[in-house]
Order: structure tokens, then C-alpha cells, then sequence
């Protein structure tokens, strides 16, 4: 029996722990635990490979979560083929659960000889519940699940004919026998001999045939019972799950694959409605928190006003002077925290819904951080804290939207200013650091409790007690902030102390240090439209709203067909599609999609079972096991929109006379990639040092006779960088010349364009698929 | 001499009280938290408590139910501010305590209404209402 090479998990930590232990007990050498996430990957579904520690002599197990069939993966290729039996269970945490036989039936080899994906043949579950099912609960031919044994090949029909067919005969000879002891007493006439042979031999054929038949299709006629029970299960809806009967006979198989599928739909489809039912909750609750607090924030200020108004009102001859006048100032400072909370309420509904109007350039900071110190010089006196403010004369340049920066630091100082008493002191600092600009507000306020130092960030933090404020006056200050410091490419986070101060800092990448991503940015800049196409309603439109919180414009449809059409007239970045939809199967919707001509978009299968790397090789970026968590269909658009970017090269073009340069820079934005045109030699080096370029394609005739010039860029460049020189005429020389360099000569000539466009853009090397790669680094 | 004591921890509202509920026989005393009031209600005798519910600290509700518990405070008139909408455990302390609960923003008239009824009936704590 083999040996089990590893554990996959995303069960619980105590159930983990469970499994390693008896692992290690078998003498497992070296038990492999997978990741959560490694699992959801390779394997497309939820499984988990484990051992019976009450059973050692079984073979391979495969929990699963929902059974199917469907990839497991990461067992040694020497244990596990086409064709091993193994026995899998429904994930469950009773120890007793039935494992049932099955049997592999498509293995997929990945890189080290080990499994990255399988698939295996449906069980048969014989666990039928006795209160629903009674047929079945006295049924003996449902296969017992013997952990050692294979499953019983159930008879065939024919077979069962054939014997009834045979008790038949059996009546049939037994009355012909009789018939003839009955022949002397209806003498000797033929017709008379042979109709008493008929009736007798009919009259004993018949109830044997009938006794043979009800016994020996006696399984047969309880699996439809059962089978017609649990269909009625399915059509009254009823909470629980219909058990699956096991099939007596091979030509019954389909009927109870069938309602094996119907179960696993109905379990995954209860599982989803769980997950939105949850969703739904806790959007509830969140808009009830939000109604809470939004409600005491306004009231509080408009208390204050009504209450001074009032009393401004009723005593304005009464009142001395000093008290009308500081009256008046307090009416104005709660107007402006009343408009403030507006313009806050205003900003957190732009910046979630991606209508915020980012207007960044490269900039030094320095005077954005000047005038709003100046700023809060005044508030400090008038509060009497001690308030110093250093920063230097310049920063480094910064890709920011200075309105946007000034928000934050206003932020973060006017918190500080709140929470600081009297005599206290507050500390502004801006200074840069490497690759980075970083401010930071120091008070020396009441500190924040360091199980809070995350959730101040958080809009409308849900409060253990609603009525406590945990954390007076936190609104949506800190969550704008973090937002926005985000959105450049930086991090805010807080340091505290209770009861001593808080400091918070703010770090923005340099310009240089944002060159790396610059091109992601700019892919999720240009409004980014997604399709979600799902025939769940309810799903779809919780995935469109988390899209549209990624800043996306969502479209949703619920047919492949609508999907098809909206592709072939809408331009399109993102698709998040189920493969079972109402009007096309898994199949003809990715053939459909890989005609869509010009391909632009990345495609998410979200979906329950399939086979992650096969899907992945028809045209899938991203494979999604279903029902997938917001955060986890984040990731996979992150990583599908990665996808773009590997795929979208930067070319540098450097330029010379010649206009083929310029025709090419046109083509290669016609197909997507990024041309920039470099006008001389130095620029280039520069631009190379400073830009993440793929290629670099120079006229042959920026350089001298023995292509010396060369040597200047790879100087700057990393290795990866492919450089082609575009000659009019290759000859001999050239071809010297770049094999010297390392480099690869293209023809000018306008009949050989598309030879050289090819080469300029193909791929350096032939990327290994994700999973495959993943599932070797999870391996050491 | 009537003492009020008036808690919340909104700086201009305790202020723009005092002023309000200012009077020749009233001495207001002003605090920012449940602890402080209660310090300062078991300090000397106290005849009127006005205080919020969402505050650090401590909610102005269990401010409430630890009077309540103190057979000293039985029956100190409460009036309760509270900003939030439509808050259940508000009427509660109505009904269970006895206290009145007035939505912020109020009418400052009414307030001192309420605050002149209340002292005048502080011999016999009956449910008053707005």
C-alpha cells in the first residue's frame, strides 16, 4: 500500500494537527502541508489529501469538500496513475465518516515528477439517511465501504434478464413435464396434446417467471424508489440533502451519476447562497454602523450650534461682549466640522466608487508640507501646544496629486491637535528616506491600544460596544488618509503608546522607486471595464460590486451569449465568468471566447470543479475555485491584470533618420505594447536605467563601424535586456558584428516588417505555468 | 442650592450647558466621563444629572445603571442627551430607570423646561416627560 508523501490542508489548525501527528506516526518521512492557498490553486476545488489514522494499511485518501469529479493534487507519480484505486470522504470532522472507493482517472504530471492534478471517477456514497430513505436502509446490494476493498462491479441488467429468462424455461419444462404425466388422460389427439402442453407449461412458466423476476430485480426496483425519494427531495427543497443510492445494475449508473451531480450542485449552490446570505450581513451591519455613527457625528455639531444659537438669540442684550463673540466663534467652529464631515462622507463615497480626480505629477513636496504646517501653527497657539514642524528645503520627487497629500497631512496633523492636551506637544517631520518621502505626526496625546492600531484606519470601525467610543471621534479621517497614501503607492501606519502618544507616518515611493510599477498603474488608470457573467444572479452581483470597489466598471450578464455579445462591441480589460452557464457548456464558452478578436481582455474562471492548468492552457488567466472570497477574487485580478503587463512589453526605439523607426513605433502600439523612442544613444542609456524596457531596437546606423556603441547599454541595462539593431542589408559583417555583442540583426526592408515585429516581441523565454511553478516552490 | 451635574465628553456642548442651565440657586458642576461624574455625584449630594450616552470610556448607559444600583442614587433625576437615532437601549432607560432620554439636537428651551420641572418635583421622582 503506499505511502502518503504529503498533507494538503486549508482545514482548521486543530484538525491540521490531528492529520500531521498520525502522519508522522505512520512514519511518513517528511509530511508536506500545503497551503491555503497553493491548494485552492492547483488543485481547482477544495480537497485535502490525508491518511486514516484509524485505518494505516489504506491507501491514498482524499478528503474532499465536495464530491466530485475533480483535481487532486501533489502525490508522487510512482504511487498514483490512470486507473489507482483510492478512496475519498466528504470533508467532515467525524472521524467515522464513510470513505468511498474511486478511481483515478486522469493524471496531470508537473515539473519533479509529482502530481499537479488529477481527476477521478465519481464514488458511490451508500450512506443513506433511514428516516428518508427506508428502501435503501434495508437495501443489501448498497456497496458497504470497505477501506481496503474496490467497489463491487454491480451485475448488468442483461444478465438479470438472462436468469429471469432462464427461471422462465425452468417453469416452462417443469409444466411440460407435467403436461405430458396429464397426456393419458386427454388421449392420443395431437391438438388436444399440444394445447394442454401450452396451458400447463404457461401456467407454471408465468409465476415462476414473476417470483424470478421480482427477486432478482428486486435491487433494481429499490434503487428507483430511492432515486425517485431523493429527486422528490430536490424538487420540495428540503433543507437537508438527498442521500445518493447506490446503482444495482450498470445501466442504472447514469441515473445515479445524475443525481450525484444534482447533489453536488445543490451543495455548492447552498454554499454560495451561505456565503451571500453572510455577505449580506455583514453589509447590513456595516450600514447600520454606518447610520450610527454618520447620525452622531452630525447631530453632535448641530447640538452645539442650535444650543449657542439659541442662547445668542435669547440674551443678545444681556450678553457681555467677550461671551457673544466666543459664542460666535463656537457656532463656526462646529459649522466647519458640519461641513467637514460632509466633505469627508463626499470623498470616502468618490474615492470607493473610483470617481475621485486624481490629478498626479511629479513634485517636490516641500511647499505643500510648508503651507499646511503654517496651517496648524495657528491651531497650536490657540490650544497653547508646543508645536514644531522640520522639513528640508527639498524632497525628492514624487509622483502625487499635492491636493490630495495636503488632505492627508491635514488629516493626521488636526488629529493630532484634537487629541493633544493642552501644554502637550505635537511633532511634525518630513524628511526622505531611499526610495521613499516620509512624514511623520508625533503627539502626545492619550496613544491608541495596540489591538487598534489597524482598525483606526478602517472606515466606520465596528465597535465592540456601540455605545463606548473605543476611539473618541475617529470618523473617516484616517481611512481617507490611508486611501489616498494607497493610491500613490505608499503606506501609512501608527505607533503608539498608551497614554504617553501616538506617532503616525506616512511613506510615498520616489518617482524613481515608482518606475517599477508605473505601468501598472497606468493599465489600472485608464478606466479599467470588467464583464461578470454568472447565472447566479445574486453572485454576480456581489463579484460586480467588490470589481467596482477595485475601481473597475462593471457590466454584468448572466448568459454566455449576452457575454459574447457584449464582448464583440464593448472594449473590455477584465471577464469573471462561471463555465456553467444556462446556454453554452464549459467548452463552447472558452472556444468562444478565444475567437473574440482582438483578444484585450484577461479571463477569471470562477467556477467550482474543473482542472485548473487544462482551463489555464484554453485560455483562462486565472482560475477561481467557487465561491471564491472577496479578498481572493482581488488577488486573482491582481494577478490576471499581471498577466497584462508580462504580456504588454516596453520597447525602446532609438531613433535615427530613417522613418522605419517611426512606422514600427506605430505597429507596436497597434498591437499593444509600449513604444518609447530614445533620440540619441545617451538618452537611451538613461531611459534603460530608469525604465523597466524589454527590448531595445537601434538603426544600425547610430552606431560606429564595429558597433563599440553597444557596450554603453548593456553597462546600464540588466541582463534580461534583448537588443536588436535594425540594418538595411544584413551581410556578413553584421552578422560578425552581432554575434560579438549578443545581440540579433533585423531587417529594415519593408517585405521582411512583420519577420521583425515578430522577433521584437516574441517572449524571452517560455513562461512555466503558475500552478506548476507555485506548486515546486511549496515543495522545498 | 440645587447641584446639576452635567457629563459629556463634547467640550462646547458641557460649556454651552453650563451657560444655559446657569441660575442664582444652582451650582453646575462639569465633567468629560463617566468616572468623573460618577466621582463627582458620590463627592457631595446631586439633584440633577444630565449626560450623554456615546462617550470614552464608559457609556452614559452604565453610567446610569451604576447609580441606579446604589441605593444612595435610587432615585437622582436623569436626563439622559443622546445623538444617537432611534437608540432602543434609550427608551429602555426610560421605562427601567426612570430617566428621561431627550435627542440631540434639542430645543434649548425645552431643556431648561425640563431641568426647572424636574428640580421643582426632586422630592418625588416621577417619570417626567418631554
Amino acid at each position: 500500500m503506499g505511502v502518503v508523501k504529503g498533507i494538503s490542508c486549508d482545514c482548521e489548525q486543530a484538525e491540521l494537527t490531528r492529520l500531521l501527528s498520525s502522519a508522522r506516526q505512520q512514519g511518513t518521512p517528511d509530511p508536506y502541508v500545503g497551503k491555503r492557498r497553493w491548494t485552492r490553486y492547483a488543485l481547482g476545488m477544495g480537497l485535502e489529501l490525508t491518511t486514516n489514522p484509524s485505518d494505516p494499511s489504506a491507501a491514498w485518501r482524499v478528503i474532499m469538500h465536495n464530491i466530485a469529479g475533480g483535481g487532486f493534487g501533489f502525490w508522487s507519480r510512482r504511487q498514483v496513475r490512470e486507473g489507482t484505486g483510492i478512496h475519498v470522504r466528504e470533508w467532515s470532522k467525524d472521524a467515522d465518516a464513510i470513505w468511498l472507493p474511486a478511481r483515478v482517472t486522469y493524471c496531470k504530471v508537473g515539473i519533479r515528477g509529482y502530481l499537479v492534478g488529477a481527476s477521478f471517477d465519481h464514488p458511490v456514497a451508500p450512506d443513506m439517511p433511514a428516516a428518508a430513505q427506508p428502501a435503501a436502509a434495508t437495501e443489501p446490494h448498497a456497496p458497504q465501504a470497505s477501506p481496503a476493498g474496490q467497489p463491487t462491479d454491480p451485475a448488468s441488467l442483461r444478465t438479470k434478464c438472462a436468469i429471469v429468462s432462464v427461471v422462465a424455461c425452468c417453469g416452462g419444462l417443469v409444466g411440460g413435464v407435467l403436461a405430458g404425466s396429464c397426456v393419458t388422460y386427454v388421449g392420443t389427439n395431437p391438438w388436444s396434446i399440444s394445447l394442454l402442453l401450452v396451458l400447463v407449461a404457461s401456467a407454471c412458466a408465468y409465476p415462476l417467471g414473476w417470483l424470478g423476476g421480482t427477486l432478482i430485480f428486486k435491487p433494481e426496483l429499490s434503487f428507483i424508489k430511492a432515486f425517485c425519494t431523493a429527486i422528490g427531495h430536490v424538487a420540495k427543497g428540503a433543507p437537508s440533502l438527498p442521500a445518493v443510492p447506490a446503482a444495482p445494475s450498470k445501466e442504472l449508473e447514469p441515473l445515479q451519476r445524475a443525481l450525484l451531480e444534482v447533489r453536488t450542485t445543490w451543495r455548492t449552490r447552498e454554499d454560495s447562497e451561505r456565503h451571500q446570505r453572510q455577505k449580506l450581513e455583514e453589509l447590513h451591519q456595516l450600514k447600520s454602523n454606518i447610520l450610527s455613527i454618520v447620525s452622531h457625528d452630525l447631530r453632535t455639531p448641530m447640538t452645539s450650534i442650535l444650543l449657542y444659537a439659541r442662547m445668542l438669540a435669547d440674551e443678545m442684550d444681556t450678553l457681555p461682549e467677550k461671551d457673544r463673540r466666543r459664542f460666535l466663534t463656537i457656532i463656526t467652529e462646529e459649522c466647519t466640522r458640519l461641513s467637514r464631515l460632509v466633505d469627508d462622507l463626499l470623498e470616502v463615497q468618490r474615492l470607493e466608487s473610483g470617481q475621485a480626480r486624481w490629478d498626479t505629477q511629479p513634485q517636490d513636496l516641500s511647499e505643500v508640507v510648508r503651507a499646511c504646517t503654517r496651517l496648524f501653527e495657528a491651531m497650536a497657539a490657540s490650544k497653547s501646544i508646543d508645536f514644531t514642524a522640520e522639513c528640508p528645503a527639498s524632497l525628492p520627487l514624487v509622483e502625487a496629486d499635492a491636493d490630495k497629500i495636503s488632505q492627508v497631512l491635514s488629516n493626521l496633523l488636526s488629529n493630532a491637535m484634537k487629541y493633544t492636551p493642552a501644554k502637550g506637544k505635537v511633532h511634525f517631520s518630513a524628511e526622505a528616506g531611499g526610495k521613499e518621502v516620509v512624514f511623520r505626526v508625533a503627539d502626545t496625546g492619550p496613544g491608541i491600544p495596540r489591538d487598534k492600531w489597524d482598525q483606526i484606519f478602517d472606515r466606520f470601525t465596528q465597535l465592540s460596544n456601540p455605545d463606548v467610543r473605543e476611539i473618541a471621534g475617529v470618523g473617516l479621517g484616517l481611512f481617507i488618509v490611508r486611501q489616498i497614501v494607497e493610491r500613490h503607492g505608499g503606506a501609512v501606519w501608527v505607533d503608539s503608546n498608551e497614554g504617553r502618544g501616538s506617532e503616525f507616518t506616512v511613506s510615498l515611493p520616489t518617482r524613481s522607486a515608482m518606475v517599477e510599477s508605473e505601468y501598472d498603474q497606468r493599465v489600472s488608470d485608464s478606466a479599467r471595464r470588467a464583464v461578470v457573467c454568472d447565472a447566479d444572479p445574486h453572485l454576480a452581483a456581489i463579484i460586480a460590486q467588490t470589481l467596482r470597489m477595485d475601481g473597475f466598471e462593471v457590466r454584468v450578464a448572466h448568459s454566455g451569449c449576452r457575454l459574447l455579445v457584449h464582448l464583440a462591441r464593448n472594449q473590455t480589460d477584465l471577464v469573471v465568468t462561471d463555465m456553467l452557464l444556462p446556454d453554452m457548456d464549459a467548452s463552447e464558452l472558452l472556444a468562444a471566447l478565444g475567437e473574440v478578436s482582438p483578444r484585450s481582455f484577461r479571463l477569471i474562471i470562477h467556477s467550482y470543479a474543473g482542472d485548473a492548468p487544462e482551463l489555464r492552457r484554453r485560455g483562462a488567466d486565472v482560475v477561481l475555485s467557487r465561491p471564491a472570497s472577496a479578498e481572493e477574487l482581488l488577488q486573482a485580478v491582481r494577478l490576471a491584470m499581471q498577466c497584462q503587463s508580462a504580456e504588454r512589453r516596453s520597447i525602446l526605439l532609438v531613433n535615427s533618420s530613417s522613418g522605419d523607426l517611426r512606422r514600427f513605433k506605430r505597429q507596436l502600439a497597434d498591437v499593444g505594447h509600449l513604444p518609447i523612442v530614445a533620440q540619441t544613444l545617451t538618452d537611451a542609456v538613461t531611459l534603460i536605467q530608469d525604465y523597466p524596457i524589454d527590448a531595445v531596437l537601434l538603426a544600425s546606423d547610430l552606431l560606429d563601424d564595429d558597433w563599440a556603441g553597444l557596450k554603453k547599454l548593456s553597462n546600464g541595462a540588466d541582463n534580461d535586456l534583448r537588443v536588436f539593431v535594425l540594418c538595411q542589408r544584413i551581410r556578413k559583417k553584421e552578422r560578425r558584428l552581432a554575434d560579438a555583442h549578443g545581440v540579433t540583426v533585423l531587417s529594415g526592408q519593408p517585405e521582411n516588417e512583420a519577420q521583425s515585429l515578430a522577433a521584437l516581441t516574441s517572449s524571452p523565454e517560455t513562461l512555466i505555468p503558475e500552478q506548476v511553478h507555485e506548486a515546486d516552490s511549496c515543495l522545498r | 442650592m440645587k447641584r446639576i451635574v452635567v457629563c459629556d465628553d463634547e467640550p462646547h456642548i458641557v460649556e454651552g450647558l453650563r451657560f444655559l442651565l446657569r441660575g442664582p440657586d444652582r451650582v453646575i458642576e462639569v465633567t468629560s466621563s463617566g468616572p468623573e461624574a460618577l466621582a463627582s455625584i458620590e463627592e457631595s449630594e446631586t439633584d440633577l444629572l444630565i449626560i450623554d450616552i456615546m462617550m470614552p470610556e464608559m457609556s452614559g448607559l452604565e453610567v446610569v445603571a451604576r447609580l441606579r444600583a446604589m441605593e444612595a442614587t435610587k432615585a437622582l433625576p436623569i436626563i439622559i442627551l443622546t445623538a444617537k437615532g432611534q437608540a432602543q437601549d434609550a427608551s429602555m432607560a426610560q421605562e427601567v430607570w426612570g430617566a428621561t432620554v431627550m435627542a440631540k439636537p434639542f430645543q434649548p428651551d425645552k431643556l431648561c423646561q425640563l431641568v426647572a420641572n424636574t428640580l421643582e418635583t426632586r422630592a418625588c421622582p416621577q417619570h417626567s416627560s418631554i
